[in-house]
């Protein structure tokens, strides 16, 4: 009798702990279900760090106030998980930060852009321009970063400096990946072998990558934009091709670094619609919001990253950031800011992603 | 020994334990070789074998594994060695020492060595005001930060199974061979060490294995010139969108791996390592 009561006991212990697990299973399978699809949310990708932050007071605050709808801004941007959601029907992120190299033309996982609702035609700073999946955010550029106490006096100005390893003695930092185009250590080998702005693109590989080899022994490769002023502000190199708003915060902390507006190469951020998005009337009107002239400029109140519309450029020059914006140092001449040019990128990523990669594991 | 084939009840309980790993880890599997031969097509192998960067990062991924795993015996054996025969407070702390980092986030650690390494931290700093070098060496973002810090992490599974394998060893054993006049080195070289081997081999197919496919820390400390396979594999899915070619990558390093612990089951019973094999069936 005892034998059977155990055994029985045995069976439903077992029974339980199955049942225990298949519960467990199940309630974790469905909890992820959203709320109502009445309520306006959408949900804003972002690159993450100080450039995120900085859209929550520029922009999604007013606009929630303005429009009720709210912004969940989460991120970083991943080109893969856009292409995966997109292409599984199951769209997550409404609006993306994306670069042209992404293919802002004729991608299969972007909406197009309503010109007709955002003002595309103003948003043309320093020679960019709407693509018709992206509508340019806001302005940024790759600067000659440099040490201040390695180079009390005379220091480099120029590309051509960058590369002048007898003049200016020591390690240059200079992004790994070219994604996003790599900070423009490309283009800048290549303005510093003599090519004329103009004539950048096509970007000769071979002549680009001989120049940058030239001075392999002296360049270290760092990982992350934020490395680049991290590095040369230690001394760990004396110089590097860093990103404009990264520099001008580590100055404003104190960094012992300066930066040269000679040639910068100017880069721009997209705003786009990811295809099959749930709320794609909302994303619209936020990107409209985050372009159009009375709301474009208010960024630079917040990060040293500058208006794409022409008509908030006024607004920016009074701006906290306005000393250290791109758009309000564009040089005359040859030092003039050039644009990078991601459509060429995006159509050429294969090839050169793959000339670099040889080259950068050799 | 007769085995036992009828089943538990408690069987049963293993059942969620399997179909997760069958949800997983062989559904994903099987999707991974699936998408490596249709995205787009199983031309991906073929590019593989002909792209000098993919060939290059296989040879770095090998090479990463042989000097990690060498690094860890030569630097861990005399750690298992100090365990068995240094007296229980030695024991403790070695031991202690050995296990604790495990318990800290690999990324922390990762981070941990790039402050150590940089070219103005501690380690360039000590050596410069010693005025044996003028100018800082370069440790960091290159392949001796790679083994380095490969080394730190993965040498507990070099010295754990080295010191379970050394603490069996039958103390007469030594003490006989000293009876009989063996001075201490011929007793490590003699007895000790050909005794250990077997967790020596153990130690070494668990530090190759891991090395093989270690991401974050070679990432976070390693140049570009030491590519190796793990990174490529995240660039061709997350940056290139190259879904089928990372998936291509992914089953030859899965497949290497297989190969590697081929090759080492001729010297260490895998079934050992593994703790498969019970005394009901092992040999007497």
């Amino acid at each position: 009798m005892s034998l059977f009561r155990s055994h029985s006991t045995r069976q439903r212990t077992i029974l339980l702990a199955a049942a225990l697990t298949a519960a467990v299973l199940a309630l974790s399978a469905c909890g992820g279900g959203s709320g109502s699809s009445s309520e306006h949310v959408i949900t804003y990708a972002g690159w993450g760090g100080s450039g995120q932050d900085a859209l929550t007071p520029a922009f999604f605050k007013p606009f929630t106030a303005a429009t009720g709808i709210k912004v969940i801004s989460t991120g970083p941007v991943d080109y893969s998980k856009i292409q995966q959601m997109s292409k599984a029907g199951n769209v997550t992120w409404d609006v993306a930060q994306i670069d042209p190299d992404f293919g802002l033309t004729d991608s299969p996982y972007l909406d197009k852009i309503d010109c007709a609702q955002v003002g595309c035609s103003d948003l043309t700073v320093g020679g960019l321009h709407a693509y018709p999946q992206g509508a340019p955010l806001m302005t940024f550029s790759t600067v000659l970063t440099y040490n201040t106490k390695t180079f009390p006096s005379d220091p480099p100005q120029t590309w051509n400096d960058f590369f002048n390893v007898t003049k200016y003695p020591g390690k240059r930092a200079v992004m790994t990946n070219l994604a996003g185009g790599g900070n423009g250590t490309l283009e800048i080998a290549l303005l510093a072998s003599g090519v004329e702005p103009s004539q950048l693109y096509p970007l000769d590989m071979d002549k680009a990558l001989a120049k940058i080899n030239s001075i392999r022994k002296d360049i270290v490769f760092i990982q992350t934009n934020q490395q680049c002023v991290d590095l040369v502000s230690r001394g760990d190199a004396v110089m590097g091709n860093c990103l404009n708003g990264d520099a001008a915060a580590g100055k404003a902390q104190g960094d012992p670094i300066a930066w040269s507006w000679d040639q910068q190469i100017l880069f721009a951020d997209y705003l786009s619609v990811v295809k099959g998005s749930p709320h794609e009337a909302d994303a619209m009107k936020l990107i409209q919001w985050m372009t159009s002239k009375e709301h474009n400029g208010e960024l630079a109140d917040n990060i040293a990253y500058g208006p794409s519309n022409t008509k908030s450029l006024a607004s920016a020059k009074t701006a906290k950031f306005a000393d250290s914006l791109p758009s309000l140092h564009v040089l005359s001449g040859t030092n003039a800011p050039i644009p990078w040019n991601g459509q060429w990128w995006y159509e050429n990523a294969e090839q050169v992603n793959h000339d670099w990669l040889n080259f950068t594991s050799q | 020994v007769a085995r036992r084939l009828k089943a538990n009840g408690w069987d049963a309980v293993g059942l969620p334990g399997l179909a997760f790993l069958v949800l997983v880890f062989l559904v994903p599997l099987a999707a991974l070789v699936w998408s490596s031969l249709s995205d787009p097509s199983p031309a991906n192998y073929t590019q593989i074998v002909h792209d000098p960067v993919a060939v290059r990062a296989l040879v770095n991924t090998l090479e990463a594994a042989a000097v990690v795993t060498v690094s860890c015996i030569v630097l861990g054996y005399p750690i298992a060695y100090g365990m068995v025969h240094l007296g229980r407070f030695w024991r403790s702390t070695l031991l202690l020492a050995t296990l604790l980092p495990m318990c800290s986030s690999l990324l922390v650690r990762g981070y941990v060595i790039t402050i150590i390494l940089a070219t103005h931290g501690p380690i360039n700093n000590a050596l410069i005001s010693l005025h044996l070098i003028s100018s800082p060496l370069p440790l960091i973002y290159n392949r001796f930060a790679v083994y380095f810090a490969l080394t730190n992490i993965l040498i507990p599974f070099m010295i754990l199974p080295i010191f379970a394998q050394l603490r069996q060893i039958d103390p007469n054993l030594t003490m006989a061979a000293r009876g009989l006049g063996a001075r201490s080195w011929t007793v490590l070289r003699r007895i000790t060490v050909p005794l250990s081997l077997n967790g020596v081999a153990a130690g070494s197919v668990l530090v190759f294995v891991l090395t093989l496919g270690f991401y974050v820390v070679p990432a976070l400390v390693g140049g570009p010139s030491g590519l190796l396979v793990s990174q490529l594999i995240v660039q061709d899915i997350q940056q290139f969108l190259q879904t089928g070619l990372g998936s291509a990558l992914s089953v030859v390093l899965i497949m290497l791996t297989f190969v590697v612990l081929a090759a080492m089951s001729r010297f260490v019973r895998l079934q050992d390592l593994l703790g498969l094999r019970t005394k009901e069936n092992s040999p007497k």
